[in-house]
């Protein structure tokens, strides 16, 4: 559980030994969430919700009764945006497929930031590469929807990788196709063809909550994807500069 | 709620057979116009004509609704 989080904000950046430490000493009581649900605060009011399993999303439902989900969340991610003051945005997280999460008090995070630098810096991090993964849907949005759908693929393929979540080429994938048209902002209709399109020239296989890719490097030139954005923190260049 | 199955005919013809809940046949005819509308937007470049389908079926397989969408894209004469 710890070392889930841990991990994440080591991607991020290097933490020294009394950093780890501190985290290891934040109590994480996990719960379980139902899919299709919404992840609250728990019993927690001023709290954070770091997932440890199963995948959530923030979505925003307009008055049209429109849904439209703006972000997946993993597991090692922290649901709100790192930021120690409650905010609201009028949109929300639910858990798209039964999820674990733990809840960690705001003032936790707050003091953690305050007395650690490191932490506060990869927290940054992971904040840029949020940030990124939305400019990167915006954009990506403009080109077609089999294009946008196969860089999403691409891009859960690399970030649960990173998590151990993923072999090589496929990853166990329990969200339904109405999910995956709320992603890519497409009619409940229209994400069969989409995903019939992906399937029948053989980009994906999808069966049994298992998403496969059969050829990683041909599904990632259709979608032009380039996992630049998503190893954006400074752990991933000190293997490059061990010394810093 | 009442399930009704959109097999789209674009070329491919793709058979639904997961189905969606809706209302009404309302609601079924909007979410047949949202999905010609989308689907056109990204049929690939390059085509004189392109014509889409959509055959919407109810729970007994009776046809309900169908649905078609032709654009016609040409150099003037």
């Amino acid at each position: 559980m710890h070392d889930l989080l841990i991990g994440r904000l080591e991607h991020a950046g290097l933490l020294s030994d009394p950093e780890r430490q501190a985290l290891h000493t934040l109590t994480l009581r996990p719960r379980a969430v139902a899919a299709r649900t919404d992840i609250d605060a728990g019993g927690e009011p001023h709290s954070v919700q770091l997932i440890l399993s199963g995948i959530a999303c923030r979505y925003k439902i307009w008055s049209g009764g429109t849904r439209r989900i703006i972000s997946l969340i993993l597991p090692g991610d922290l649901c709100d945006g790192h930021l120690p003051i409650p905010y609201t945005l009028g949109n929300m997280v639910g858990a798209l497929t039964p999820c674990t999460v733990a809840d960690i008090p705001r003032q936790t995070m707050a003091d953690l930031i305050e007395t650690y630098p490191r932490i506060a810096r990869t927290l940054w991090w992971m904040t840029l590469v949020k940030l990124n993964v939305a400019q990167e849907w915006l954009a990506s949005t403009s080109r077609g929807a089999e294009k946008h759908l196969a860089l999403v693929f691409c891009e859960l393929l690399v970030r649960l990788q990173a998590r151990g979540l993923a072999d090589e080429n496929s990853f166990e994938f329990g969200l339904s196709q109405p999910d995956l048209a709320d992603v890519i902002g497409v009619s409940q209709v229209h994400i069969n063809r989409v995903v019939q399109s992906l399937r029948s020239s053989g980009l994906i296989v999808w069966s049994h909550r298992r998403l496969t890719i059969p050829d990683v490097a041909r599904l990632k030139a259709f979608a032009e994807f380039d996992p630049g954005y998503l190893h954006f923190g400074e752990g991933q260049l000190s293997s490059i500069s061990p010394e810093r | 709620m009442p399930r009704f199955f959109f097999d789209i005919h674009d070329g491919d013809d793709i058979r639904d057979d997961a189905g969606h809940d809706l209302p009404d046949l309302k609601a079924v005819r909007a979410e047949a116009q949202r999905a010609l509308a989308g689907m056109i937007a990204t049929t690939p470049l390059g085509t004189n004509a392109i014509q889409i389908r959509v055959d919407v079926r109810d729970e007994s397989g009776k046809r309900v609704v169908t649905a078609s969408l032709l654009a016609v894209i040409e150099d003037a004469p």
